[in-house]
């Protein structure tokens, strides 16, 4: 008996290294069929049910052809290099659809080429339809109106953006309409609204602002914006990038850019954006999910957000559907100060060059052109307000921060290039993306020209701010001279996430009674303080060599 | 079966009997060694690999040399302070010891057959039965802005901080780090008892039983007799937090939404931190991996002779009791 129990636990042990080795290569649910595809998504703000209902459409188009598709368990830490160390290995999942993806690193990270080239097999090609049939523009063709660069590498694009994941303002409109105030287009207006309701807030617990500092820089949402519309698209793209329009390094005068007037206007507002006396209760240390559901709740009125907010909320508080919009970043006031204000032609003082500014842009909103506002403008604030200068404005107010590069890639290595090509080309079609647009409860890349797919007040937002004829997408990563260093944040001499510091700055025009007790210079000068100091250690930085390109 | 040399030597040491038992016990002990072979000790070498890499790719001390600048300047590339984050863990980790001897007596009195002493036990073991995470998401409510403890707080007359007032405990870098000392301590005495208890209870009740003939006090019994019997439970216990005493997150991650707000960072924290950021960025720096390889081994360097003056010391406070 001793030697059959001894012999039974040798095997057993065995027997279990065995399955705990194995198990390292472990299929997870991959189903190996050549008709069949494995797709793996990530669980985040968009929710997991759009993969469904795509799939399910696509097998019914396909039932002819016995495709299939196999929906793997979704992860919520699905971001780019646990995609490409998954390919890596050797994975059977054909396709990832997973967080931002960098074009260079799908080619050449450290994994090698993890995603297929696309550019023939789905990008010139056109997009499928419900019944089979395809649709008349390529897909390149649909994509045009936003920026795709941003995909591209080496003249190739290994992935496709299935979400537009624009961002602006969350917005609750319930709680404007309380004290009698409107939406705002401007900073100043923005900021109008919340010394209104900090006039109240001691005694309503209502403050004007909320957000949660956690691993995330949803700020990004609406400070790229301001910093676009203050003087345009290349002193951002400089920014950014640390490299000229002609892609010449800056190398070390790189420095400079921490003193553009854009970013210290930008600065400004978000140091008022982020004075912590205006914010609401528990922003010092709460998470996302509270700092949205205070918005949703009408505890806090603004927050910085994309259009995944109201997935993530919306079955939590369905009483409050309606109270919520998402607004474009509003126009930086200083934009209007600088075009119309009292050093311009136009030498209107600071309220009426900010009623320019939010008109103008007001009618932009609306959809309208340029030619057809100024003569609205003109007649409403008996101005003549250049036409060019209308133009301007327009084409400002059409910038978008989006992440467009959050998209689908095909495994490189999956055997099955063909169908996942072909499943990709369903996915961008005008009808997919309608069906992506009711389930995630934002617009799709591919169906933004169609009516949202409901009429609660979130997807009016979303939906005026990419039907605006100016619609511009900003591209905000880090990218050029300055991605080559290694930087990997806005601010590379501050904090990671760089409100915190902003924030424990303790910059406030309120007193602990919430009485206003100092002008908005206090911002001012807090940024302008900020900059300089930025200025000086990134010299010093780049002086020194802790900032050069990484070589590899 | 023919064997030569030493091998034949150490066959022949064992008899028939003992070689039969050999195939078992090889299969038994082949699944952990497997496991710590490629868990241990090829993760650990890669990363030794990784720590002599600098930045771009070659192999150097630039990494090391990255580690010493962030602490000579005070400032690493993430903006946190390298002497902030160790002196936050050792403080952790000192308030844990404290707490651990005040553990030792507490546990000691719940052995003694009182009314009352099994419910007591029963509400000691819940903190290490709940998950760390659950108990700790449930605790960062109570800290919030009209929670329990904020609200115990303010009831003692405690002038908290503005910020406090506005978003609890943990909003205020005045606040936060003492609030989560307190209830570490508290959660430490209450909870960490569980393994000592059990030590406490293997003790023969006959020797309490002399002791008390002999006309021995309880503290006597306590500090004298029992201690003495479970000092080998207790001193593996402290050793191994020797081990963590810079590698532990002490819950900095949860109670600070991940960014090391307020002065809830550790070294531990920190660590996790700065990998989840290399992940997360756009671009790629694997070799930025080098920097904080290198930061671990330096750890390493500091902890292995803590542990082992630790482990000199509690071998000389009290010498191994059997019984």
């Amino acid at each position: 008996m001793k030697k059959f129990l001894a012999l039974f636990l040798s095997v057993f042990m065995l027997i279990t290294v065995g399955l705990t080795t194995s198990g390292c290569a472990s299929k997870d649910g991959i189903i190996d069929d050549k008709n069949t595809l494995n797709i793996r998504i990530r669980k985040a703000g968009y929710g997991t049910t759009y993969i469904s209902a795509l799939a399910d459409q696509f097998e019914k188009t396909f039932e002819s052809q016995g495709y299939k598709v196999n929906i793997l368990p979704a992860q919520e830490d699905l971001v780019s290099d646990k995609v490409g160390r998954e390919i890596y290995s050797g994975s059977k999942i054909d396709l990832f659809f997973a967080d931002s993806f960098m074009p260079e690193f799908l080619e050449e990270g450290d994994y090698g080429i993890i995603g297929s080239d696309l550019t023939e097999s789905v990008w010139n090609k056109k997009a499928i339809k419900f019944d089979g049939t395809e649709e008349e523009q390529t897909i390149a063709e649909k994509l045009s109106v936003f920026d795709t660069q941003g995909w591209f590498y080496n003249s190739k694009i290994r992935g496709l953006p299935y979400a537009c994941s624009i961002g602006g303002l969350a917005v609750n409109t319930k709680v404007l309409e309380d004290y009698g105030l409107e939406t705002p287009r401007t900073t100043d207006e923005l900021f109008q609204c919340a010394e209104e309701i900090m006039k109240h807030a001691a005694e309503d617990e209502i403050y004007p602002f909320t957000y949660a500092f956690q691993d995330n820089l949803y700020i990004n949402r609406v400070a790229a914006p301001w910093i676009a519309q203050y003087n345009g698209i290349e002193e951002f793209n400089e920014f950014f990038s640390w490299s000229k329009a002609d892609g010449t390094a800056m190398g070390a005068d790189s420095y400079k850019v921490f003193g553009y007037e854009s970013v210290r206007k930008m600065l400004e507002v978000v140091y008022q954006f982020y004075d912590w006396r205006m914010m609401s209760f528990g922003s010092d240390s709460h998470d996302v999910s509270a700092a949205q559901g205070q918005i949703m709740k009408g505890e806090a009125v603004f927050y910085a957000v994309g259009d995944w907010m109201f997935q993530e909320e919306c079955a939590k508080y369905p009483q409050y559907l309606n109270d919520v919009t998402l607004i474009p970043a509003p126009m930086i006031s200083a934009l209007g100060e600088k075009m119309f204000g009292e050093g311009s032609s136009y030498g209107f003082n600071k309220e009426k060059a900010d009623d320019v500014l939010s008109l103008i842009s007001k009618y932009a909103m609306e959809g309208k052109l340029a030619a057809d506002i100024k003569p609205l403008v003109d007649e409403e604030l008996s101005v003549n307000v250049a036409l060019d200068d209308v133009v301007t404005v327009c084409e400002r107010r059409g910038m978008v921060s989006n992440s467009m590069n959050i998209g689908v890639i095909v495994n490189a290595n999956s055997e099955k290039q063909e169908l996942a090509a072909t499943f990709m080309r369903f996915i961008a079609s005008t009808e997919a993306g309608t069906l992506f647009a009711k389930e995630a409860k934002t617009q799709s890349p591919f169906s933004f020209k169609e009516e949202m797919p409901s009429t609660e007040p979130w997807f009016d937002g979303v939906e005026s701010i990419l039907s605006n004829p100016y619609y511009k997408q900003l591209r905000n990563s880090q990218n050029g001279f300055k991605a080559d260093c290694g930087i990997t944040s806005y601010f590379p001499t501050l904090n990671h996430i760089f409100v915190i510091d902003i924030n424990e700055d303790n910059v406030s025009k309120y007193d602990k009674d919430l009485k206003i007790i100092a002008s908005n210079d206090v911002y001012k000068t807090a940024a302008n303080a900020l900059c300089d100091k930025m200025m000086t250690d990134a010299k010093a930085k780049l002086d020194n060599g802790d900032w050069k390109p990484v070589t590899k | 079966m023919k064997q030569k040399g030493i091998s034949k030597r150490l066959f022949n040491k064992y008899s028939i009997r003992d070689r039969r038992k050999w195939p078992f016990v090889y299969c038994f002990v082949a699944f952990p060694v497997i496991q710590i072979a490629i868990f241990y000790f090829y993760v650990n070498l890669s990363s030794f690999a990784l720590a002599f890499t600098n930045s771009d790719g070659s192999a150097g001390l630039g990494s090391f040399e990255l580690v010493f600048k962030s602490f000579i300047t005070g400032e690493d590339k993430l903006g946190f302070n390298p002497w902030e984050m160790v002196y936050k863990s050792i403080t952790s980790w000192g308030l844990t010891q404290i707490a651990t001897l005040f553990t030792i007596l507490s546990c000691y009195v719940l052995t003694k057959h009182m009314i009352g002493s099994k419910l007591f036990r029963l509400i000691y073991y819940i903190p290490g039965i709940v998950g760390g995470v659950v108990l700790m998401s449930i605790m960062k409510e109570t800290y919030s802005h009209n929670g329990i403890w904020t609200s115990l707080v303010k009831s003692l007359g405690v002038n908290l901080p503005e910020r406090a007032l506005k978003s609890g405990l943990l909003g205020a870098k005045e606040t936060a780090f003492v609030t989560i000392m307190i209830q570490r301590f508290i959660y430490t005495l209450a909870g960490g008892g569980m393994i000592m208890a059990g030590a406490y209870m293997r003790i023969p009740n006959e020797i309490f039983e002399a002791a008390q003939i002999e006309g021995c006090g309880f503290f006597r019994e306590t500090f004298q007799i029992a201690l003495p019997l479970v000092w080998p439970t207790f001193s593996t216990l402290t050793l191994f937090s020797f081990c963590s005493i810079l590698t532990a997150d002490y819950g900095a991650y949860i109670w600070s939404n991940g960014t090391g707000r307020n002065g809830l960072v550790s070294v531990g924290f920190y660590l996790y931190r700065y990998q989840v950021t290399i992940t997360q960025t756009p671009v790629n720096n694997e070799y930025l991996y080098g920097y904080v390889s290198a930061f671990g081994m330096l750890i390493t360097a500091v902890t292995i002779p803590l542990v082992l003056l630790g482990r000199w010391i509690l071998s000389k406070v009290h010498e191994d009791v059997s019984y």
